[in-house]
């Protein structure tokens, strides 16, 4: 079934002709559309939401929080679901492991949500949804692409994005062979996961493309200096400088290449157009040239990606809608269509079966929304297209790679 | 390489040493540590970041601002924080300071969010190579600035009149009290000063690292307690070597073992000192130490 879950609640009169487009296998036993009984007097649905205003990648959570929120919004203006509002219940876990773990049983078990947004970084992912899943609670990242980030937690947690490994080693390849790369430096954070994994990325891509990496070094999340890391990679003058980090830090790194006037080119994965804004206001003219891996086309054409993304632009002032604020908006109706199409009324004897019928149906549909379609893989993560992005004059713009 | 990073290190220890010599000012003064002189130097550079990149201030008088800020700030945490706590509680005053810090710090981001801020290029495209060692324009006016207000509080403490008060004051601020010279000014003073330079300390850090962050505060507070105890607490001089020291250990720890290990080593080495010569690397006068 292929399920275009934004249009209902979400940018009403733009999309509402674009629903429930062609279907393409899989049951079709809750494709109502309608919007469901009316349980007004059951109070609203409680999802929640945990975000970190702090550490590497807070500014991915920042938007994701503000994607989630505009979803609801708009979704209770349009008069709630099953005639019930959409409540976000938010916990900032501060980029704190003992925050994660100590949030998530008290959003279940006190705050009673119905399902939960999981953070949008890897490190913290991993944590909550393990933490969910043990309580058999749903969540879903929008953003968590490190390879193996949701095993501890299958089959109760998903990711919208493809995980790093599958979506920018085979776009990175490509382009290392496309600019004719044969030297290559990385820094990376060697305490954090996310950026050790990136650095495992990039170490694969260029043994599988026969690049010398002639540099490696390292930093700590949040370094104000980089001085010294880039004073070590401009000694070897490298073809290319591969940055694992969060938008913040590789925006700081950018600006201490180009003030060394060295003039390798810039290379990030799929996880660094994510946090693109926080890359290009930090690093200026630095990104310039700077290219990325892409799972995300913030100028989608294709129907209803390009109706909702407008409205996002035109809605929230923005020049280009975030990855992970399209990807959070898309989550909060994807719950909002299934607990509508199901006049799900997730009462304290419903729950367990409600929440299992919410696995059910995002394991088994293919959805469009404003990031684009998206089919969940049997590992949980999101089934993306492979792209790049190149900074052109402080914007991403997205390209297909050639092979 | 090496020439190059221990450059580099000497340079990031410059932009210690204006802070360390901030918190020396008020330790000679008043005895006491003020825990938020890093949130001081983070309002500052902020402030001034945001003049030069989005109203297109000239950086000197976005300097001479942060230096203004600086001193307002510290002043307001002077009467806040230690005006009128009696000198019976020693802990007051850090944990008040403390927490001044931490409204500054959630006052910033409330009212100009949480993103870091980019510090422009002041001198773009001007370098100075000399063989393998290479200096940007903005390093070497960050050299030049450190010294120049290096320079400036050593005369001023050294031959003026207010300056020779506060050095009374520091070294004994009841007799300085009994021949006249008014304690209570002469500490505000103080305060003012310290705060002035670490305003400067602030946006000249953020020059050399291209951008500010709400939450450099602490970590900035925390530097420059390590280069004051490396050093020695309210020694002037002493200061400015630990600076230069800890900016040089930082950098080839980075460059040559690991940046994780980074911080480790300089706990290290403060810690060693702290049980081999506990009064620091140099002592300004018998009996600070204890007093503190």
């Amino acid at each position: 079934m292929r399920r275009a879950f934004t249009g209902r609640r979400a940018a009403v009169a733009v999309v509402v002709p674009l629903l429930f487009v062609a279907a393409c296998g899989g049951s079709d036993d809750n494709s109502s559309g309608g919007g469901g009984g009316d349980q007004s007097d059951a109070g609203p649905y409680k999802l929640g939401l945990v975000y970190s205003s702090e550490g590497p990648f807070a500014n991915n959570s920042a938007t994701a929080r503000a994607g989630a929120n505009y979803a609801v919004e708009l979704i209770n203006a349009d008069g709630g679901v099953n005639g019930r509002d959409l409540e976000l219940v938010e916990v900032d876990a501060r980029n704190d492991p003992q925050s994660l773990v100590t949030a998530i049983p008290k959003l279940v078990s006190e705050d009673g949500v119905f399902a939960i947004i999981a953070p949008a970084d890897s490190a913290g992912c991993e944590i909550a949804c393990a933490a969910a899943a043990q309580l058999e609670v749903p969540a879903i990242s929008p953003g968590a692409g490190r390879p193996g980030v949701l095993e501890p937690s299958r089959p109760w947690s998903f990711t919208l994005a493809q995980p790093d490994a599958a979506n920018s080693i085979p776009v990175l390849s490509a382009v290392v062979k496309q600019e004719g790369i044969k030297t290559a430096a990385i820094i990376y954070d060697e305490a954090n996961a996310t950026t050790k994994a990136q650095n495992d990325l990039y170490t694969k891509v260029f043994e599988d493309t026969g690049v010398e990496v002639v540099s490696t070094t390292t930093y700590t999340s949040g370094d104000p200096s980089f001085t010294s890391q880039v004073t070590s990679m401009a000694a070897e003058t490298p073809d290319v400088i591969a940055l694992a980090a969060g938008p913040a830090d590789a925006a700081r790194i950018a600006v201490e290449v180009r003030t060394q006037n060295l003039d390798s080119l810039l290379m990030g994965t799929g996880s660094l157009q994510s946090g693109g804004t926080e890359y290009l206001n930090g690093a200026g003219d630095a990104a310039e040239g700077t290219i990325t891996a892409a799972q995300f086309n913030p100028d989608n054409p294709d129907q209803p990606a390009a109706d909702l993304l407008a409205q996002a632009r035109e809605d929230n002032d923005f020049d280009v809608v975030p990855l992970n604020f399209s990807y959070a908006f898309d989550i909060v109706n994807m719950i909002a269509n299934y607990l509508g199409d199901n006049e799900v009324e997730a009462t304290e004897d419903s729950l367990a079966d409600d929440r299992q019928g919410l696995l059910d149906y995002l394991q088994g549909e293919t959805l469009e929304g404003m990031s684009g379609d998206v089919k969940f893989a049997e590992d949980g993560t999101g089934d993306r297209p492979q792209l790049y992005a190149v900074v052109t004059d402080g914007k991403f713009v997205i390209q297909e790679v050639d092979s | 390489m090496l020439i190059q990073q221990l450059v580099n290190g000497v340079l990031l220890g410059t932009t210690f040493a204006l802070i360390a010599l901030s918190f020396n000012l008020v330790v000679g003064a008043l005895d006491r540590l003020n825990f938020a002189l890093g949130e001081t130097a983070m309002v500052s550079a902020i402030c001034a970041a945001l003049l030069v990149s989005q109203a297109d201030v000239p950086f000197v008088v976005a300097f001479v601002l942060s230096l203004l800020i600086g001193a307002v700030v510290a002043a307001l945490t002077y009467l806040l924080s230690f005006r009128f706590v009696s000198p019976k509680y020693h802990t007051a005053p850090i944990l008040s300071s403390l927490g001044v810090g931490l409204v500054i710090t959630s006052l910033v981001t409330r009212t100009f969010g949480s993103d870091q801020r980019r510090v422009p290029t002041v001198l773009e495209d001007v370098r100075f190579e000399l063989g393998p060692l290479v200096v940007t324009g903005d390093q070497l006016i960050i050299l030049v600035v450190a010294a120049l207000l290096t320079g400036l509080l050593y005369v001023f403490l050294n031959r003026t009149t207010w300056g020779t008060a506060i050095r009374g004051v520091s070294d004994d601020a009841d007799t300085s009290g009994l021949l006249g010279v008014p304690v209570q000014r002469v500490i505000l003073l103080t305060f003012v000063l310290s705060g002035a330079l670490a305003g400067a300390s602030g946006l000249l850090t953020g020059l050399s690292f291209h951008t500010v962050s709400p939450f450099t505060g602490f970590e900035t507070t925390l530097t420059a307690l390590m280069v004051v105890v490396l050093g020695g607490l309210g020694n002037i001089t002493g200061g400015v070597i630990a600076a230069l020291l800890i900016g040089v250990v930082e950098t080839l720890t980075v460059a040559y073992v690991s940046a994780t290990f980074r911080d480790l080593l300089v706990f290290i080495l403060v810690a060693v000192t702290l049980v081999v010569r506990p009064q620091g690397l140099f002592t300004r006068q018998s009996g600070v130490a204890a007093r503190v």
